[in-house]
């Protein structure tokens, strides 16, 4: 197997304005891991997303994706990489299947092939019954399972995903996080983006926290447990990021209502 | 002494100008138990929006300050300009008659307003956008719909006074300040009557209809009401013309009260005059009264009602929508690139499935194909003109120039968040993602109106015109490619369509194409035909070339020429 980092991150700095969102990013990822991606709102977590996509190029630094040096106009290594955004936006005039078509000839996935997955993923979601209605027509979760297909047809080597379990029942959570440990196991990197740290502790390899656009801490859940003497990755990130104010929080909230 | 600072919340929340002039007449409101203080805080909402729209593909690259309402601003510079060619006609048969020379301005004026409603705000009235964050708050149907409307008002009412401004600038100067204010005052007045008709219409479709009857059936009443603004407007002219060729001014004809157009021109007439006449006065109140009974039943009975209905749109019938597959998609197997079919197919899609689309397309696609029919029912109609003797055909150019904007409607999509997916995928160029949305525009919808047109014409001169429609068609697609070349590039299917911002007649490269390109086209097509004949047929090889080294120049472009 590949044993070279999948994805390498050098000094990666981005500001939107004065602001600056990412402040010298520096990462190497191995192929066959989960990657837990977690952080503050406003940490900088959708940013190296995009920046990783090609979805923003105005950064400073350097980045590696299977070995190869990215540049703007590089595109052939998304044809690797399966993307679910966070928000769930999608064109819903078109029907499930319609989307997927759509989205499998993009990656050029060969037709038979493409319906056969298309087909087969559907029916792995309870997708089957709706996959010829417009997408209008869905629960936000059936949109969900539409674009975590989509990032999925054209069986890549990266996975990133972005708030992935947003809408989705108990049931295809589970679904999904086995689908992801499985995905692992067969070489595939998982670049998991989240706020849900009971999810990114039980499934992830590795964990990243990054706040204010700094990676803050960077190992396995048992490595971070070891640096911050906490028990649960939520106490964990708590420390790093050194928040200790919810509870005069939660009673300033309280004060302000009663006043 | 520490500077003043501004708390977050009041940075650039200031009252807009407008909101300031609507707190004069806010004892209307507090009459009818209309929360005013709600009503305005949703207006203040929406004009603050306005200011400030992103467009939603490669948000990350854009500043957050948003163009469009200078773009609104630059479209008032041209009403203000065809307001200018009114007041030719105004001035000259003012000078004749104030009364006709009133009865032309509010006709014209009147036309122009119902277009805009029809073809710019109609999205506007269905807009569900806002239910959703306001409706859950304790703000209720009536302020919001009120709220909705004076916002549409507003930007009509600009329209309005951008079209009417040259010609209440003339009345003052040739009468006196008060006709021009009086004047002013049933311009308002006639937007006010005009959008109470819309909105009564709508209002009644959306009460009996549901899902897609009831989304067909306002595309319906937008084509029939365009039908009868047009027929409307050109038997009104007429008779007014008739009228005045009599030169009997003294006593009007009865056919001519029964038109809007006179309810508000009269009172300029009596007041520059000085002829107040009974029926004259009559004659207005009918006018003021039939106003104020659809404001009335507006306040009553339509607001409160408006918004709980608009669920009704969507309404899906599953059955129904999916019934059929556009036809246009058979056409994807002419295109031999796969990302070419791939992106042509979805815009296909898109395109002939967003209803907000077609209601925008449709009452375009209406226009262009009433006028010509009309103008041909005319020319066939007259006993003096042997049609195919003339060279009348060459008014298809005006059908050219009515299809011209219609393509800019790949630009939107009530989904336009979800363009996040371009910058995504791995495409090399942009240019795949516009040659299938500009394709299927055309397949979909330009080139329906362009071949029913010209068969029309075909068969009007029996077949002999061959060559010129094959000229002018190709034409058609030079002059599309032009416009498109010099509009600017923004990826199909992301940008939100909304209020006055947006339609084809904001753009600059649209005058350009109409006012240059369609002419120089034209002239130089009438020029072979009428001097040089033997060059028709092989005029249309050069075409084809030009039209060759267009789309490989035009279809050569960068991801950076989107940024």
């Amino acid at each position: 197997m590949y044993d070279e980092p999948v994805i390498k991150l050098k000094d990666i700095r981005m500001n939107y304005g004065t602001e600056d969102v990412l402040k010298g990013i520096n990462l190497e990822i191995k192929p066959a891991q989960i990657i837990g991606y977690i952080g503050p709102n406003g940490a900088g977590k959708t940013t190296t997303i995009k920046i990783l996509l090609g979805m923003i190029n105005n950064y400073k630094g350097e980045i590696e994706i299977f070995g190869e040096k990215i540049t703007p106009d590089q595109i052939d290594y998304k044809k690797k990489i399966g993307y679910v955004p966070e928000g769930g936006d999608i064109y819903e005039n078109l029907t499930g299947w319609e989307y997927l078509e759509f989205i499998g000839e993009i990656y050029e996935v060969p037709s038979a092939e493409l319906k056969l997955r298309s087909e087969t993923l559907a029916d792995c979601f309870g997708m089957t019954l709706a996959f010829n209605d417009r997408i209008s027509s869905y629960s936000k979760g059936m949109k969900q399972k539409i674009l975590i297909i989509s990032a999925l047809l054209n069986n890549p080597e990266i996975i990133i995903l972005d708030e992935p379990l947003t809408g989705l029942d108990a049931n295809s959570v589970m679904i999904f996080k086995n689908i992801l440990i499985k995905l692992a196991k067969e070489g595939k990197t998982i670049f998991y983006s989240s706020h849900l740290m009971d999810v990114v502790e039980k499934i992830t390899d590795r964990i990243i926290i990054i706040a204010n656009g700094e990676i803050l801490a960077d190992g396995t859940f048992n490595e971070l447990k070891q640096k911050s003497k906490e028990g649960t990755l939520e106490k964990i990130f708590n420390d790093l990021t050194g928040f200790h104010e919810q509870e005069q929080i939660a009673d300033r909230v309280i004060a302000a209502l009663r006043d | 002494m520490p500077t003043e600072l501004l708390l977050p919340c009041e940075i650039d929340m200031k009252d807009p100008f407008i909101l300031k002039i609507l707190d004069l007449f806010s004892f209307l409101f507090s009459k009818q138990n209309i929360r005013y203080d709600q009503v305005r805080l949703i207006m203040k909402l929406k004009l603050i929006q306005d200011r400030r729209k992103p467009s939603f593909a490669f948000k990350d690259f854009q500043p957050a300050k948003a163009k469009d309402s200078n773009m609104f601003l630059f479209s008032l510079l041209f009403f203000g300009l065809f307001g200018l060619m009114l007041l030719a006609f105004v001035a000259s048969l003012s000078l004749i008659s104030l009364l006709l020379g009133s009865v032309i301005f509010f006709t014209i004026l009147m036309v122009f307003v119902s277009y805009a409603i029809i073809l710019e705000f109609s999205l506007d009235f269905f807009d569900t956008s806002d239910q959703v964050i306001l409706l859950s708050k304790p703000v209720g149907f009536t302020e919001l719909n009120i709220a909705k409307s004076l916002h549409i008002f507003l930007y009509i009412s600009a329209i309005a006074t951008a079209l009417a401004l040259p010609s209440l600038v003339f009345w003052a100067i040739r009468i006196n300040v008060f006709v021009s204010l009086i004047a002013f005052v049933f311009v308002i007045l006639s937007v006010f009557f005009l959008l109470f008709c819309s909105a009564l219409m709508y209002g009644l479709i959306l009460g009996k209809l549901s899902g897609e009857r009831l989304k067909d059936t306002i595309s319906m009443v937008q084509i029939v009401s365009m039908i009868i603004i047009i027929i409307g407007s050109q038997l009104f002219v007429h008779t007014s013309m008739a009228w005045l060729i009599k030169l009997d001014i003294t006593s009007i004809p009865v056919l001519l009260y029964l038109f809007p157009p006179t309810w508000f021109a009269l009172p300029v007439y009596m007041v520059g005059n000085n002829a107040f006449s009974l029926t004259g006065s009559l004659v207005v109140l009918v006018g003021i009264f039939i106003t104020f009974l659809g404001y009335r039943y507006y306040i009553y009975h339509q607001a409160p009602n408006f918004e709980k209905n608009l669920y009704k749109m969507r309404i899906e019938d599953k059955k129904q929508i999916n019934r059929k597959k556009p036809i246009a998609l058979k056409f994807s197997h002419l295109l031999k690139n796969n990302l070419h079919r791939a992106f042509y197919k979805f815009s296909v899609i898109m395109l002939t499935r967003e209803r907000r689309l077609k209601m925008a397309i449709y009452p375009l696609m209406a226009m262009a194909f009433i006028y010509q029919a009309f103008f041909i029912y005319r020319m066939v109609t007259d006993p003096d003109i042997v049609i195919i003797d003339t060279n009348y055909f060459f008014t298809f150019y005006l059908v050219i120039a009515m299809t011209l904007p219609i393509s800019i409607y790949t630009n939107f999509s009530e989904y336009c968040k979800a363009s996040w997916i371009y910058s995504y995928l791995p495409l090399k160029t942009p240019n795949s993602i516009f040659l299938g949305a500009n394709a299927s525009v055309f397949i979909c919808y330009q080139s329906v109106l362009l071949l029913i047109m010209s068969l029309l014409h075909l068969i009007l001169w029996k077949f002999t015109i061959i060559p010129d429609m094959i000229i002018m068609l190709l034409n058609a697609l030079i002059v599309q490619i032009l416009y498109q070349h010099l509009s600017k590039r923004v990826l199909p299917f992301s940008k939100e369509l909304k209020t006055a911002h947006n339609s084809a007649f904001q753009h600059f490269s649209y005058y350009l194409a109409v006012f240059v390109f369609i002419p120089l086209a034209f002239l130089l097509h009438y020029l072979v035909h009428t001097i040089l004949p033997v060059l028709t047929i092989p005029l249309i090889p050069i075409q084809i070339a030009a039209l060759y080294f267009l789309l490989k120049n035009h279809y050569n472009m960068s991801w950076n020429e989107l940024q």
